[in-house]
């Protein structure tokens, strides 16, 4: 019984956080300053996100690991020169896998 | 009217199109949650259920990790929802796309919105009713293959001993990079990443917090900030 209700609360909460803002600014018209600062959110969040799984294990790990380092620079430059995920995304894991394979 | 629900069909498919190179190499997390809940004293049919109630991996193996180490409800509850306090951002990311959108889908689309799903619609440009296709087509993909994932981890079992640990932020790296072209999100991207960085330490991905608030507002400064 525990279980079930531990999942069941835990979803409710995990629902409510996402939907906290969706629900709460619903129909109401946002001022500039509030659509400027929500504006640039999900590159944030992103680039946030990135960077928490790839030091996982740790900064000193991500640094020093140069098949990883090496792909995301070559996610970079591809996806900068290309504009598309595609290129990005297949340059981070030829270059991943190759050094991998490597080193 | 038959030309716009084939563009809508045409968004859904897209949706699900695009989840696809996300969902997959999460395919070993959600066979591992399944092992865990097999391995687990919690009652399988309950460990399976809370990928529907959560549908959130990350939060659903904190909580089972718990429960099966004997921790109490209350501390099972508030670690799961501290993993996912990062939600919260997303739902903020999400208003401009979500306020045009019909009430019915503003209460049920938020429950679709973990990690995967927020980093496809993000970056999706479209009307409304394409928008609302394309996130419906991706969130259900993801949904389905999800509570299949996770029920075959519970039934059969498997041992999961590859490392594809870099394939899914490259993914999130990659839906990324187009975008800072423009200066506000690079400048909000490259504090964000910065500050994460020097915060990893922080217990349950609280360091993806502070850098996220932190690129928050250094993309509002490059916008103009109180200028109006």
């Amino acid at each position: 019984m525990t279980a079930w209700i531990v999942f069941t609360v835990a979803g409710l909460g995990t629902y409510l956080s996402r939907s906290f803002f969706i629900l709460i600014v619903g129909d109401h018209t946002l001022s500039v300053r509030a659509e400027r600062a929500l504006r640039n959110i999900g590159p944030a969040v992103l680039a946030a996100l990135t960077a928490s799984l790839l030091t996982t294990d740790g900064l000193v790990e991500f640094v020093t690991s140069i098949p990883e380092v090496a792909a995301v620079v070559a996610a970079l430059a591809a996806g900068l020169w290309r504009r598309t995920f595609g290129a990005a995304f297949l340059a981070a894991i030829i270059v991943w896998a190759g050094l991998s394979a490597i080193l | 009217m038959r030309r716009m629900s084939r563009e809508v069909r045409r968004s859904a498919l897209a949706g699900a199109r695009d989840m696809l190179p996300l969902i997959l190499p999460a395919i070993p997390f959600g066979l591992l949650i399944g092992v865990a809940i097999a391995e687990s004293s919690i009652p399988n049919l309950a460990g399976w259920f809370s990928s529907s109630l959560m549908f959130a991996g990350a939060a659903q193996l904190t909580a089972i990790t718990l429960l099966a180490e004997g921790a109490g409800a209350f501390a099972a509850i508030a670690a799961a929802l501290t993993v996912n306090a990062r939600h919260v951002m997303y739902s903020a990311a999400l208003v401009p796309q979500f306020r045009p959108q019909p009430k019915w889908f503003r209460r049920l689309g938020p429950y679709m919105l973990l990690d995967q799903v927020f980093a496809v619609v993000t970056t999706h440009v479209g009307r409304p009713d394409n928008w609302r296709a394309y996130y419906l087509g991706a969130g259900t993909f993801a949904w389905v293959l999800w509570q299949v994932i996770v029920g075959v981890g519970v039934l059969y079992s498997p041992s999961v001993n590859f490392d594809i640990s870099f394939v899914i932020p490259a993914i999130f790296l990659s839906l990324l990079v187009p975008a800072l072209v423009r200066r506000p999100p690079a400048a909000a991207a490259l504090v964000a990443v910065g500050v994460t960085a020097a915060f990893w330490q922080v217990p349950n991905r609280g360091g993806m917090l502070i850098g996220g608030l932190a690129g928050i507002i250094a993309g509002y400064l490059a916008e103009g900030g109180d200028q109006e």
